[in-house]
């Protein structure tokens, strides 16, 4: 699938050569090459410890590649100025295993924050957000699902995990994003919120052709959702395709089970 | 625990002995040590036999307290608490952007490198030279005690702040800086909101503190009780001391309850 | 920030409830901030504080530091005698305090005192101890004894016995009831109980606070010659008192790298210990 669009027109994210080590030595990223399209349902996935955060922190470069560069539409992040990178933040919606909602902030306000960007110097110190926040933040939260409007305002932290999760989707969807990052979003959850938080993060997706990358360890439901699943072996890219064909034989040569020699002629 | 048991279970473990020489010889350089302060500090027994006696017939002296004079106790009541007041307000306000820049996760090291050591040197000089040092140069009064206690305070409390700030989570930072936030948006919205009742808990005690040292820059001409009281002392006074020294202890006890109460208001 | 809000009896919704919470977090913000702001200018009023006066001030400040450059090496000859006279007190001055204080803290502490009055009484003696700041004890100690480490040695060892005191009895009603009913169960008297249920369990706690007022101790020992209680505080006021601010500048230098050598030691303890 991917193939065929590569040609076709530009594609919304590529990663270059891409390699990151840290203290010189342990190489957490080596040397990755990929092109994911506009609209595109990527899931990451491998044995922990892999790279697969890693590799997803770098796309909005919360953390800076050793080597190599990430390429959102045409423009190279390293290249970028502060100023510039934070805008290009902006435009990439980020959700967590944790959640990592403000536990001490109302559940509005902490929606509201994914406006930072935009929030001016005064009103920032004064945390007081527009009017205009607030209507986006109601918005998001009625999208995610979150329909109770007495949770609004109370503390994030009283919240239950999948209304945590919902949050913080919606705190991701106030900035509109081009982009979504999703680390091991469910993985906190019960199985019954697992479907419904991917379930929702599909449809978001569908709706505006946003591109998904997302690590997950559920192979099952990878396949069931992903448009395209990347298997990463240490550090690099051991499996590259559509959902469909991964089958045992991939599986296996990406964990690295039973028969271990194969990997290196591959 | 009966033979049974034992014989069955596994053997007991070997338990190093307790006395190696090595051991001693440290304990016996570290008593050298601590008799050497005993003296140095002329803290023997005998000292404090002959010491205590005096102490004894000063506090006789210092009984019953006297009030005469208490009205002119009041303006200078007010200007202790007022230091107070004042220093922790301006101490804790300043502490906050100064605390983001000596927090490693939030500044780059060239900034918080310099910045800790000028706190350092905040914290490494005490109060009340502080206090000469601006009596010196800005002349007596209250003035000079509120910048002094003014820069400890900023010393400590950025200190607190930026550790307490390092040791936040980084999940919601990471989420605060993945919105595209600038660093201080990161630092005020993802860290603060969690430090907070840590920050005003520090805050509460520096207030506290900053009112008892308040009461004895006096000493060095900040104004004060203290100036009251070093007259009283110097004119063999120690009815008057006393009745000073009482309301020190009210005020600073009252204080020290108000603080409880706030904290306890903040959870 | 924003305080948890029973929204469900007011008769909003949406947009219209939102803007209702954040005005009413407002109001109560602005008016937090209007009484503390009130009381503060009202302090800087009464104290004569202002920025015109501070505006003022400061070329006298800059000219000061300006006096204290470069610095004069000289009292580098004299300062080990004060110095490590400074250090001994602050070493005797903070540990003696820990028995006495822990025998204190005994009698004060609810779980562990039996006559009720006389744990009152201790509170507040430990009290008195404590909010009376060190550099007073001193001025009344020496004005008792005379000049001399003496007096000032004392007075740390009051004031930490109070501090200490009040921390130990409180750390001590904090410990859990169940490890002292099963030490009570084991058939153990009032004392072994202290011993062997309650000190073990805040040692840690103790140790901390410890390592805390010798930290703090020291800086308090380098001042305490400003009223004639012995240490290093002699020489530097000496020296301010006699314009020799070169000299000064030395002392304190000598005093800030102590010191912080001494705070770096006590924070490396303590992260070890917790």
């Amino acid at each position: 699938m991917s193939e065929q669009n590569a040609g076709s027109r530009k594609p919304k994210i590529v990663v270059d050569h891409l390699t990151k080590s840290y203290d010189g030595n342990i190489i957490a990223v080596d040397d990755i090459n990929l092109s994911i399209d506009k609209g595109e349902y990527c899931i990451l996935f491998g044995p922990s410890g892999v790279g697969k955060s890693t590799l997803m922190r770098h796309i909005n470069y919360l953390i800076k590649p050793t080597k190599g560069d990430i390429v959102i539409d045409g423009k190279r992040l390293g290249d970028m100025k502060t100023k510039e990178l934070l805008k290009q933040r902006s435009k990439i919606g980020m959700i967590f295993q944790e959640f990592n909602l403000v536990n001490r902030m109302s559940v509005i306000m902490n929606v509201m924050c994914g406006r930072l960007h935009y929030l001016n110097t005064w009103r920032s110190l004064t945390f007081s957000f527009t009017r205009d926040d607030h209507e986006r933040a109601i918005d998001c939260l009625r999208r995610a699902g979150l329909h109770e409007e007495e949770l609004y305002f109370r503390r994030a932290d009283t919240l239950s995990g999948g209304q945590k999760q919902r949050v913080a989707i919606a705190r991701m969807l106030i900035q509109e994003p081009e982009i979504i990052l999703a680390d091991e979003p469910i993985a906190a959850l019960d199985v019954k919120n697992q479907h419904m938080i991917l379930e929702l993060i599909g449809e978001i997706a569908r709706r505006d052709n946003i591109t998904i990358v997302m690590t997950l360890h559920h192979l099952d439901l990878a396949k069931k959702y992903a448009s395209r699943i990347i298997g990463l072996s240490e550090g690099k890219v051991a499996f590259d395709g559509p959902g469909e064909s991964l089958d045992d034989a991939a599986i296996n040569r990406v964990f690295k089970m039973e028969d271990g020699k194969v990997v290196g002629t591959t | 625990m009966t033979n049974e048991t034992t014989a069955n279970a596994v053997p007991m473990p070997h338990f190093p002995p307790r006395y190696t020489p090595f051991r001693l010889a440290i304990a016996v350089v570290l008593l050298g040590i601590y008799w050497w302060s005993i003296v140095g500090a002329e803290f023997s027994p005998v000292e404090l036999a002959k010491g205590l006696p005096k102490v004894w017939e000063t506090l006789v002296l210092m009984f019953p307290p006297s009030i005469e004079g208490y009205k002119n106790l009041w303006v200078p009541f007010w200007e202790t608490l007022y230091i107070g007041i004042l220093a922790t307000f301006l101490g804790s306000l300043i502490s906050i952007p100064v605390g983001f820049l000596a927090s490693h996760n939030m500044s780059p090291w060239y900034i918080y490198h310099p910045v800790r050591m000028v706190l350092n040197i905040f914290r490494g000089v005490s109060e009340i030279i502080w206090a000469l040092f601006f009596v010196v140069a800005v002349g007596l009064g209250p003035m000079p005690g509120v910048i002094a206690l003014t820069i400890f305070s900023v010393g400590m409390l950025s200190k607190l702040l930026s550790e307490a700030v390092e040791a936040s989570d980084i999940g919601m930072l990471e989420a605060m800086t993945a919105t595209g936030a600038s660093r201080w948006k990161v630092f005020f919205y993802g860290a603060m909101p969690e430090v907070f009742p840590l920050y005003i808990s520090y805050t509460l005690y520096y207030w506290d503190h900053n009112t008892r040292q308040a009461t004895v820059l006096g000493f060095v001409g900040a104004g004060g009780l203290g100036v009251t009281l070093l007259w009283n002392m110097s004119m063999y006074e120690f009815e008057q001391a006393t009745t000073v020294v009482i309301i020190i202890v009210c005020m600073i006890t009252v204080i020290d309850r108000l603080c409880l109460k706030l904290r306890e208001a903040i959870q | 920030m924003a305080k948890i809000l029973d929204v469900s009896k007011i008769d909003l919704e949406g947009l219209e409830l939102a803007i209702y919470v954040r005005r009413k977090v407002r109001t109560g913000y602005a008016i937090l901030v209007a009484i503390v702001l009130a009381v503060v200018f009202y302090a800087a009023y009464y104290t004569n504080f202002n920025l015109v006066e501070l505006e003022r001030g400061s070329p006298h400040i800059w000219k000061l530091l300006g006096r204290m450059f470069p610095p004069n090496f000289e009292p580098l000859a004299e300062i080990s005698g004060p110095l490590v006279e400074t250090l001994q007190m602050a070493l005797v001055g903070t540990t003696l305090p820990i028995p006495i204080a822990m025998f204190l803290a005994f009698y004060a502490a609810t779980s562990t005192r039996r006559i009720h009055w006389l744990g009152n009484l201790v509170r507040v003696a430990l009290n008195t101890l404590r909010t009376v700041p060190e550099l007073l004890w001193a001025m009344i100690l020496v004005s008792a004894v005379g000049l001399g480490t003496f007096p000032g040695t004392l007075a740390l060892t009051l004031h930490s016995t109070g501090s200490m005191g009040k921390f130990f009895y409180e750390t001590i009603e904090a410990v859990d009831e169940g490890i002292l009913e099963a030490m009570k169960s084991t058939g153990a008297n009032r004392l072994q109980i202290f011993f062997f249920g309650i000190i073990p369990t805040i040692l840690p706690n103790i140790m901390s606070v410890v390592l805390l007022y010798w930290d703090y101790n020291n800086r308090s020992a380098t001042v305490l010659g400003l009223v004639g209680a012995g240490g290093i505080g002699f020489l530097l006021t000496s020296a301010i008192a006699e314009f020799e601010y070169q000299q000064a500048i030395t002392v304190l230098g000598v005093i800030v790298i102590i010191l912080t050598i001494i705070d770096r030691t006590s924070a490396a303890a303590r992260s070890r210990i917790i």
